[in-house]
């Protein structure tokens, strides 16, 4: 038997292929019978590396790997770091670090399962929402909103404990300006609480060095880092810009956006960095001295601190400054953890990116990403102000 | 992709702006430090400008605006601020004093 195949009969009968190849793998296969799902290995296995080309996946270990790993790091760290009998003092209780290095570990596993698995993802199969009121938008993103959701209640609590006690809580300055007087008349005893903003020993009268002239050497971390996270935001839409492009050689494209998800990466470790020298060690640097927040007394368990305020000489008061120290560190710190979380991420996104893993019909994992972490770029907005300069 | 403000690049006008906005918020505190500026006055800086940030980052880098999907998704962000303005109630509240320095409208 004869098959006469021209040339152009052979393009043809590659063209037709190519178009329902595209077409399938685009297109999400119908669901499978239970009997299928028993004798078809196509979908991988739920530890590692799914099967794309086959079908969306079904099953995956590591969420429920990583919630258990949070929950045994959580507790266990909880009870590291527990309060002495006086409620005035940290104690490190050290029988508890072996459990946090399991749940820490344990974590580490999850996040090598989710990762092992979406390495091969290249953006077919994104599933859509079916349910009234998200019809139609990729269901990741409707649970990263739905995610945010909570974590806005979350920052909300910390704010409003912030403003509450604030509001309800006398100012040191005040007391002091009333000759340790509170303003219903009654007297100011040693030890009372009152309240000390952070921005007292940031941005305020208390500053040590004014090398800037324009503001004070200690404000310099907080100022670095509000810019430093507005660049990184912008940072990741350049890379989810990019990662959109068509007009790029694949490789060029690749390189670019690891370059940005890296930039994002550099400035989210710089303000972490800052944070620490800001809150433990402190910084003297030619020009520039601060001491930490730490060396200055700014602590949760400071109940004696010398007051001196502004305008008053030698006068001065001893106040607690547990409940105005506590409400920084928790707020800050909160926002500071979720840091460290985007910058867990982001190294994983870096190492795909570098190789070769996003392109224009894989871009979404990046906006997604980058939706988490404006949200953290946005808290910080309102943490800056709130916390470091009033 | 492709949106714009003012016929620019939305993302790069976003960006400039949120940069400008914090220069200004820092150097209105050192003013404030040196006494150029009232207390009152830079509690109205820093909240303008707060807000001024809060939405661009919002409408702008999260894409709460200019998508098809912007609307759905901006009312899900807004979801909480129900919870948000409950807390700030009690917040009002539990304030030592509001019993007794309420205005007059709020009175039966």
């Amino acid at each position: 038997m004869s098959i006469d195949l021209t040339e152009e009969r052979i393009r043809q009968i590659i063209d037709e292929e190519m178009k329902e190849y595209a077409v399938r793998k685009r297109t999400p296969v119908a669901p499978s019978t239970h009997e299928d799902d028993h004798h078809d290995d196509h979908h991988g296995s739920a530890w590692g590396p799914h099967d794309w080309e086959h079908g969306a996946p079904h099953n995956s270990w590591a969420p429920i790997i990583m919630s258990f790993g949070i929950t045994i790091f959580l507790f266990s760290f909880a009870s590291t770091f527990i309060m002495n009998d006086d409620l005035n003092n940290t104690i490190f209780n050290g029988s508890y670090l072996p459990m946090v290095l399991v749940g820490f570990a344990v974590i580490i596993s999850g996040l090598m399962i989710w990762w092992r698995q979406d390495l091969s993802f290249d953006g077919h199969y994104e599933p859509k929402s079916a349910g009234a009121p998200f019809q139609n938008i990729d269901i990741r993103k409707v649970g990263m909103w739905v995610f945010l959701m909570s974590e806005m209640m979350v920052f909300s609590s910390l704010f409003t404990t912030y403003i509450r006690y604030r509001l309800g809580t006398e100012s040191c300055q005040t007391i002091l300006d009333n000759h340790a007087t509170y303003s219903n008349g009654l007297p100011f005893s040693p030890g009372d609480a009152c309240w000390v903003p952070a921005s007292y020993f940031i941005a305020g009268s208390h500053s040590e060095s004014w090398t800037l002239v324009l503001f004070p050497d200690t404000l310099v971390p907080g100022a670095i880092n509000t810019f430093a996270l507005i660049i990184s935001s912008f940072t990741v839409v350049l890379a989810l810009k990019t990662a959109k492009r068509t007009d790029l050689d694949p490789l060029e494209r690749s390189r670019k956006v690891r370059n940005y998800l890296g930039t994002t990466l550099a400035l989210a470790t710089l303000f972490l960095l800052l944070k620490m020298i800001e809150w433990f060690i402190g910084f003297n640097i030619g020009p520039f001295h601060a001491p930490s927040l730490l060396s200055d007394g700014y602590t949760i368990h400071n109940e004696l601190y010398t007051f001196a305020g502004a305008g008053h000489g030698g006068e001065h008061i001893d106040v607690n400054l547990r409940l105005s120290a506590s409400t920084f560190y928790v707020a800050t710190g909160t926002h500071g953890a979720h840091v460290f979380g985007g910058m867990i991420g982001l190294s994983y996104m870096t190492y795909k990116a570098h190789k070769g893993g996003y392109s224009p019909n894989n871009a979404v994992s990046i906006e997604y990403f980058g939706i988490y972490w404006h949200f953290v770029d946005l808290v910080w907005v309102l943490v800056f102000p709130a916390f470091y300069l009033y | 992709m492709g949106h714009t403000i003012l016929g620019k690049d939305a993302y790069n006008v976003n960006f400039v702006m949120l940069m400008i906005l914090t220069a200004v918020e820092v150097g209105a505190v050192a003013a404030s430090v040196k006494g150029a500026i009232v207390d009152e006055m830079i509690i109205l800086i820093l909240v303008s400008i707060g807000a001024i940030k809060f939405l661009g980052i919002a409408f702008v880098f999260m894409h709460l605006r200019m998508e098809a999907d912007s609307n759905i998704l901006t009312l899900t962000a807004l979801f909480p601020v129900f919870f948000i303005l409950l807390m700030i109630l009690f917040i009002a509240i539990t304030t030592p004093g509001a019993p007794d320095s309420l205005p007059a409208w709020c009175r039966f």
